[in-house]
């Protein structure tokens, strides 16, 4: 399978004002198309900042990230949005859905910001997807309506709307029960079998242990990769 | 569901402002007054200081030469005063105009004594009047549109018809109508334009005695005398200059009417409405600055906690690919439809404000607001001014957001230390100006209860005001001319029961200086009117008679009412104080505590040319034959114009008085409601944005007292320091002399300063209950 993403000795570094600290050093590590990975380890280890730095949210590293072969440091802020809305989808464990929204409007609005979808398709394309996350009945429901397991389908479908060619997940399963838990991981893991790339950040072994790839953080580099 | 880009916008932003679309609504309305006013302030600013009259063509600035009374009414000066200015090196071109009655006649139309604007021909030039038939400017009369259409019926043959004088041979050609904005000039509606050859046959002297016509049309001080110049001039310093030169005429004593020279800049007729003028604008800027403060201060806190709440959303929105654009341009879309809205109040309140003010304010242009003139670029201007405002208000909040870290697992913000100091101070502002407000609304109130007071005089007298050509009334037999049914006897005074003529009383150093009405009123008068007065009238013969108001102004103002004479100004002079009466109101029980002076008939000055008198209701004065033959004995075509009761003429100053405070307190309690609103809405947004502070205090038990203490805090610290604002700024105007004593612990600063106080508290409470009665569980959890 041809590779998706690489990174190369990827640094990222904070300061405080008085003292630097060193949240990723030297992190290097490689995805393919259709290739599950897990990000695992204790808090503080860096899987959040590595996931903003995959998400395109970061641009304060160091080293080299490329996906899709593009240099992602040469991008500006336009561009780096641009291969955001087009190439990446994220999930939340928070969901962060639009709350005014209803749910039809949530999934359409990545594609609102394609300009290469047809108006005319948002309404089928957002079926495609509600259906395929088995929310097709919620359409008009606002997120305060549904679970919290239907609002996580909800951020799925929204993050598969410009039917990305990676996903982001950052503990999507972080505040379900393990039964919707496991519901949401096996829909994930689906994506995969469709030729999306997923890479979840993640506490719970289970998840983790359902993925191709895992990667343990710790203290800001890779302690152990399987 | 929603396709179109722009509808989505617009859902969007609809479903942002849930919860806080009432401030949008107090917004839109704020601005579109701000509009309003501030389009107003830039028109009469243009009018008041750089524009010449609607009636003069030329653009170029003018200097006026006339005189002026103690009161600020303006009057003539003498040719030979306005010839001087050609003597000046740096005066290029002077001209005059004067006003006078001519009887002139016509076979065709009745006409009675025509008001003519009598010119001198060069100032059609000098002013670039807009004259039909300007070739022959120096015969011929030409009518103003309004005496064409009351006069002339409208009648489009009149050009080169004549009109006769008895004074005159030859009969006098009509030239033409002038246009309309000749209908008013000054403080005067002429009925015909006349040039100044005229005058020559209206002297008391014989055509042939052409010296003495000469010195007389040269001495009178009739004139306004109007010139240019090769640089600005120092009017002040010019005036002083000229009244140090004797302008009289060799062999011509002509009586002065006692005005001061004066030179003004600009073309000024009517001082006392440019006075009037003057000071709406001066409030109208004030307004302005106050409007912008509150709105701006409020628009800057609603975009800025909105973007706090929607700090989250945009976040989301911009991990999923928004653009910077895509999330300014819902902004953009429902901004530009808010202006729109606001430029459509503003249009609507400038026509309500033109048909208030042509209903209800004498000013001399009319088509000051009107929006076939200059108004609609103000008013475009204004609309730029809100604009800009409006758009600093979304984009500095909107630049905050920029410096937010994408990714993020903290959900909720906080507010800034810039926003909370913004927050406070648009507070306190807003407090100061409901404390204002109340105030001047308990003041209102206060004046409205005067209307329910009794009357203190016989208010079932009659005014009968007559006009005549000629004559003096003598005033000691005014009282030999007796009721025929009652045998009461008749009073007189100058001018009508409800217009005085007004006299700034006082002087810089006496410590005091007021407008006090005058009355020139005849012995019995407060006898015919049942009024109380301290001494006996009978005898009064010299001295001012002053009313209760007068007399508590002296006395605060440490004046000595019985040793001290109270100097009238340059022509009265001093008078002793004889009498104190109750207090007449004269302009209605609004207007009770006016200070007022009356005087007797004998001081004054120059002849009357009205006279009202008082006398029984059930007097019937056409069929009074000793009123008749007294009036005709001394008055040349008497003539009265009005017979009504006091009661009556009170009724109408009432009934005006009424519309403005009516007026007034809706301004006033629109105010206190929008502020009451506002400040509700800020701190429902302040409990939206700390509502997980408040759950926690909910769920560790904290009772209903901590939380309302915790809410009031900021709210009772802004209402503390608006009370010392608001004092320290009467303090200031106290200070600065634009008011004269305020006692700040009156009743009606208590009373006021409780009513905000409550309708703060209720815009705390209320919000508060509602947020205690959510679940616990809705208020801890991040959305």
């Amino acid at each position: 399978m041809a590779e998706l993403l690489k990174l190369d000795k990827v640094t990222r570094a904070f300061s405080d004002g008085t003292q630097q600290v060193m949240a990723l050093s030297n992190v290097s590590f490689s995805v393919s198309e259709g290739e599950t990975l897990a990000i695992v380890g204790p808090s503080g280890s860096g899987k959040s900042t590595l996931l903003s730095i995959l998400g395109l949210l970061d641009r304060g590293y160091k080293g080299t990230y490329t996906i899709s072969d593009t240099n992602a440091a040469a991008l500006d802020n336009q561009q780096l949005a641009h291969l955001r809305n087009r190439e990446i989808g994220w999930v939340f464990q928070n969901f962060n859905l639009i709350s005014h929204l209803s749910v039809l409007h949530n999934v359409v609005l990545p594609m609102r910001y394609n300009r290469e979808i047809d108006k005319r398709a948002y309404h089928q394309r957002a079926l495609a997807v509600l259906d395929s996350v088995g929310l097709k009945d919620k359409l008009d429901a606002k997120p305060s309506q549904l679970s919290g397991g239907q609002q996580q389908r909800v951020a799925i479908a929204r993050a598969l709307a410009n039917q990305p060619s990676l996903v982001l997940a950052d503990e999507p399963t972080g505040n379900l029960d393990s039964k919707t838990g496991n519901m949401i991981s096996e829909l994930l893991m689906s994506l995969a079998q469709a030729g999306t790339t997923v890479i979840i950040v993640t506490h719970d072994d289970k998840v983790a242990a359902k993925c191709d790839t895992q990667i343990r953080l710790k203290d800001g580099t890779i302690a152990h990769g399987e | 569901m929603v396709s179109s880009r722009l509808l989505f916008d617009l859902l969007c932003e609809w479903n942002r402002w849930a919860g806080q679309r009432g401030k949008v609504l107090i917004l839109i309305v704020g601005f579109s007054l701000i509009s309003f006013v501030f389009a107003m302030v830039l028109r009469l600013g243009d009018v008041l200081f750089f524009e010449n009259p609607d009636w003069v063509g030329s653009e170029a600035d003018f200097y006026t030469l006339s005189s002026v009374y103690d009161d600020g009414r303006q009057a003539g000066v003498s040719q030979q005063t306005i010839a001087s200015l050609k003597d000046l090196p740096y005066v290029t071109d002077v001209a005059w105009l004067r006003t006078r009655t001519f009887d002139f006649r016509s076979n065709d139309y009745a006409l009675y004594q025509p008001l003519a604007l009598v010119f001198e021909p060069h100032l059609v030039d000098l002013l670039q009047l807009e004259f039909p038939a300007t070739d022959k400017r120096s015969t011929g009369v030409w009518l103003t549109q309004r005496y064409w259409r009351e006069a002339f019926n409208s009648d489009p043959e009149v050009v080169g018809k004549y009109l006769t004088h008895e004074k005159l041979s030859n009969s006098v050609p009509i030239r033409g109508v002038l246009p309309q904005q000749f209908n008013r000039i000054g403080p005067w509606s002429p009925d015909i334009l006349l040039p100044a050859d005229y005058l020559r046959y209206v002297t008391p002297f014989a055509p042939s005695s052409t010296l003495m016509i000469d010195r007389f049309l040269r001495s009178v001080p009739e004139y306004y005398g109007f010139f240019k110049t090769r640089r600005p001039i120092d009017v002040e310093r010019l005036s002083q200059e000229m009244r140090n030169n004797d302008f009289s005429v060799q062999g011509m004593q002509v009586e002065s009417h006692g005005g001061e020279l004066n030179i003004f800049n600009g073309i000024m007729l009517d001082q006392k409405s440019a006075t009037m003028l003057k000071q709406l604008w001066t409030f109208s800027v004030l307004l302005v600055i106050a409007l912008v403060s509150i709105f701006s201060l409020n628009a800057f806190m609603s975009f800025s906690n909105r973007n706090l709440l929607l700090a989250d959303e945009y976040r989301v929105l911009q991990t999923i690919g928004a653009q910077p654009i895509d999330l300014v341009r819902p902004v953009i879309v429902a901004s530009v439809i808010k202006m729109g809205i606001i430029a459509l109040i503003s249009l609507g309140l400038n026509v309500l404000a033109s048909h208030f003010i042509s209903m209800n304010v004498h000013v001399t242009r009319l088509d000051l607001f009107s929006l076939d003139g200059k108004y609609p670029y103000y008013w475009a201007l204004s609309l730029v001014f809100i604009t800009l405002i409006y758009a600093t208000a979304i984009i500095f909040p909107l630049m905050s957001l920029r410096k937010k870290t994408l990714f993020s697992r903290v959900m909720g913000t906080n507010r800034g230390y810039k926003q909370l100091l913004v927050g406070q101070g648009s507070l306190i502002f807003q407090l100061s100006i409901a404390i204002i407000a109340t105030i001047a609304a308990i003041q209102i109130s206060k004046q409205q209860l005067a209307l329910f007071a009794p009357f203190n005089f016989n208010t079932s007298v009659q005014q009968v005001v007559i006009n005549h050509h000629g004559g003096r009334l003598p005033i000691e037999s005014i009282e030999d001319v007796r009721n025929d049914d009652t045998n009461n006897a008749l009073a007189l005074s100058v001018a009508p029961f409800d217009k005085p003529q007004t006299l700034s009383v006082g002087a810089r150093e006496l410590g005091f200086e007021r407008e006090f009405e005058v009355h020139y009123v005849s012995q019995n008068y407060f006898n015919q009117l049942s009024a109380q007065v301290s001494a006996d009238t009978r005898d009064w013969k010299s001295g001012v008679v002053i009313n209760r108001t007068a007399q508590q102004f002296l006395a605060e103002n440490r004046f000595n009412i019985r040793a001290t004479p109270l100097y009238l100004g340059k022509i009265l002079g001093s008078h002793r104080i004889f009498g104190v009466v109750d207090d007449i109101p004269h302009g209605g029980r609004f207007k009770r505590d006016q200070p007022t002076l009356y005087l007797p008939l004998s001081t004054v000055f120059s002849t009357p040319q009205s006279y009202t008198l008082y006398l029984d209701e059930r007097m019937d004065v056409s069929s009074s034959g000793a009123l008749q033959n007294y009036l005709d004995t001394h008055l040349v075509d008497a003539q009265i114009t009005s017979s009504s009761t006091l009661k009556a003429v009170i009724d109408a100053q009432e009934a005006r008085a009424q519309q403005l405070f009516y007026f007034s307190i809706s301004v006033v309690i629109i105010t206190l409601f929008g502020i009451a609103l506002t400040l509700g809405y800020q701190v429902r947004s302040r409990l939206q944005l700390e509502k997980a502070d408040y759950g926690v205090l909910i769920a560790i038990g904290a009772p209903f007292n901590a939380l309302l203490i915790k809410a009031c805090k900021p709210i009772a610290m802004g209402f503390g320091a608006a009370v010392i604002v608001t004092f320290a700024g009467y303090m200031l105007l106290v200070h600065l002399g634009y008011l004269h004593h305020v006692n700040l612990a009156s009743a009606i600063n208590l009373i006021a300063l409780v009513l905000v106080g409550l309708i703060t508290l209720s815009a705390v409470v209320l919000p508060l209950l509602k947020l205690t009665r959510s679940q616990v569980i809705d208020l801890i959890k991040q959305e």
